[in-house]
């Protein structure tokens, strides 16, 4: 039985292999289920029944669909081929809110706060910024996807306490909150430390560039004016200035 | 750098390139395809880390909080991340140069690709459709392994598409940087310059847009430098 779940844990790692417009992560979660389709479907019919459900349209953040996937091996184990409803109430209630939650827990909660930590580990002169950000990232990956899938196997109550306890939502805030702060600390030092090409001596005013580039930046960013764009156009001015001077 | 060598490099960097284009949805999601890991990576393949981790932090930034939202992709930031650093370094390596105009051009040209890499990606996923129905097929007749076939397929050809594209792409970015910058002439040269200094701060622009707290971050910023110069005595 154990062996079995791992296997199925293994697997929930290549859920989006397949994904694809129509049914989007239905392939790769069919893929998950299927050492538990193969341990309990007694007969073809039985086979053909439980194929068909676990590829209906399923769609999840990839980390949390682990959970998801761990509470459906678990029902289906437990109730064998009669687990359909359950496991579609499964699929239902907890694909769209654990795709809520991942989306902003990990691509703009974590992401972002542990690449800018590990960018300003290469300013201040760490070579290893890029293992700083994989260890920082992946051992909440890991953790996050893990104990997701083990308390999925212990049912879908448990799942939902565990994803409640992680208070999701504030625990973004706060972060999202650090991360703007350390942004603001690896501005400054960028500012500082890059030399200012071919300007000599001490030219204080044109440190305050950056930190205008940015603003405007930030500003057209928000107003939708793309960053491919905005890099263009400068580059077309800077262009132009340099040649007028 | 001969021919051989150079036909060699750009093989392993396309392979290496398909791996880390899978990291980015069909498996694992470790994030080693974001471009501080790729372009670090690249750098290490072509015996010039500290290059590579420059040009990956600079990317890095540009497309920071950018997600997949359901069928909404964002950008393929890496192959940029490839191919910027290949540019850039074999270029340097040619013609017996390296520096931020050179780094400057060799992004400038790579970063459409992003947007290229955006259209493949919606083409490998409509693809993947006919993987589906060949599942919905096997899962008719009761085949199991029909099933998961499926599943390896879309990986495989994921990695096909972006291994071909990988290579194509540096290959352009490495044309295009190689045979431009020797004709360019001083001002823009100077130009590139300054838009490759000015890219970090473009950077943290595009993520403070993207996240709230422009008054946090003023303070912050403010702060820190004021700190940086007074534990400093003056500006460097």
């Amino acid at each position: 039985m154990r062996s079995l779940l791992a296997r199925v844990f293994m697997r929930s790692f290549l859920i989006q292999g397949c994904w694809n417009f129509e049914g989007m992560q239905n392939i790769g979660f069919a893929f998950g289920m299927a050492p538990v389709i193969e341990a309990v479907s007694r007969t073809k019919k039985e086979r053909i029944g439980l194929l068909t459900d676990h590829l209906t349209y399923f769609n999840s953040h990839p980390y949390f669909a682990s959970a998801i996937i761990g509470a459906a091996a678990s029902a289906q184990l437990q109730r064998g081929a009669e687990a359909g409803n359950e496991i579609r109430e499964i699929k239902d209630t907890l694909s769209n809110p654990f795709a809520a939650l991942g989306d902003s827990l990990f691509w703009s909660t974590f992401k972002p706060l542990f690449s800018i930590t590990a960018i300003i580990a290469a300013v201040w002169g760490s070579v290893l910024s890029p293992v700083i950000f994989l260890v920082l990232y992946n051992t909440v990956h890991l953790w996050v996807r893990g104990m997701g899938f083990m308390h999925g196997i212990r049912g879908r109550m448990d799942l939902m306490r565990y994803v409640k306890r992680m208070e999701i939502p504030n625990l973004s805030i706060r972060l999202k909150r650090i991360t703007i702060v350390l942004l603001g600390l690896l501005a400054a030092s960028l500012a500082f430390f890059l030399p200012l090409p071919m300007v000599s001596g001490e030219s204080a005013w044109l440190r305050v560039v950056p930190v205008v580039t940015i603003f405007i930046v930030g500003l057209l960013i928000k107003k939708g004016v793309g960053i491919l764009t905005q890099i263009y156009a400068f580059s077309l001015i800077v262009l132009l200035i340099c040649w007028l001077s | 750098m001969d021919m051989g060598n150079l036909a060699w490099t750009v093989v392993i960097l396309s392979v290496v390139g398909g791996l880390l284009h899978l990291d980015r949805t069909a498996a694992l999601q470790f994030l080693v395809s974001r471009p501080l890991i790729s372009s670090t990576v690249t750098g290490l393949i072509l015996g010039d880390v500290k290059t590579g981790l420059i040009i990956g932090m600079v990317l890095e930034l540009l497309w920071l909080g950018t997600q997949p939202l359901g069928t909404a992709l964002p950008p393929d930031d890496t192959i940029v991340a490839v191919a910027a650093p290949a540019a850039g370094i074999i270029t340097g390596r040619l013609l017996g140069t390296m520096d931020a105009s050179l780094l400057g051009l060799a992004v400038l040209v790579s970063l459409p690709l992003s947007e290229v890499g955006r259209v493949l990606d919606s083409g490998a996923r409509k693809i993947n459709g006919i993987f589906l129905t060949r599942a919905k097929a096997a899962a008719k007749n009761g085949e199991i392994r029909g099933v998961q076939r499926q599943n390896s397929a879309g990986l495989a050809s994921f990695f096909i598409l972006f291994t071909l594209f990988t290579g194509i792409g540096v290959l352009c970015a490495l044309a295009a940087t190689y045979l431009l910058y020797p004709r360019l002439p001083r001002t823009v040269l100077t130009a590139l310059i300054w838009i490759f200094w000015s890219l970090p701060f473009f950077g943290c622009g595009a993520v403070l847009g993207r996240q709230k707290g422009f008054l946090t971050f003023g303070i912050t910023y403010l702060l820190t430098f004021v700190l940086m110069i007074s534990l400093s005595g003056g500006i460097r």
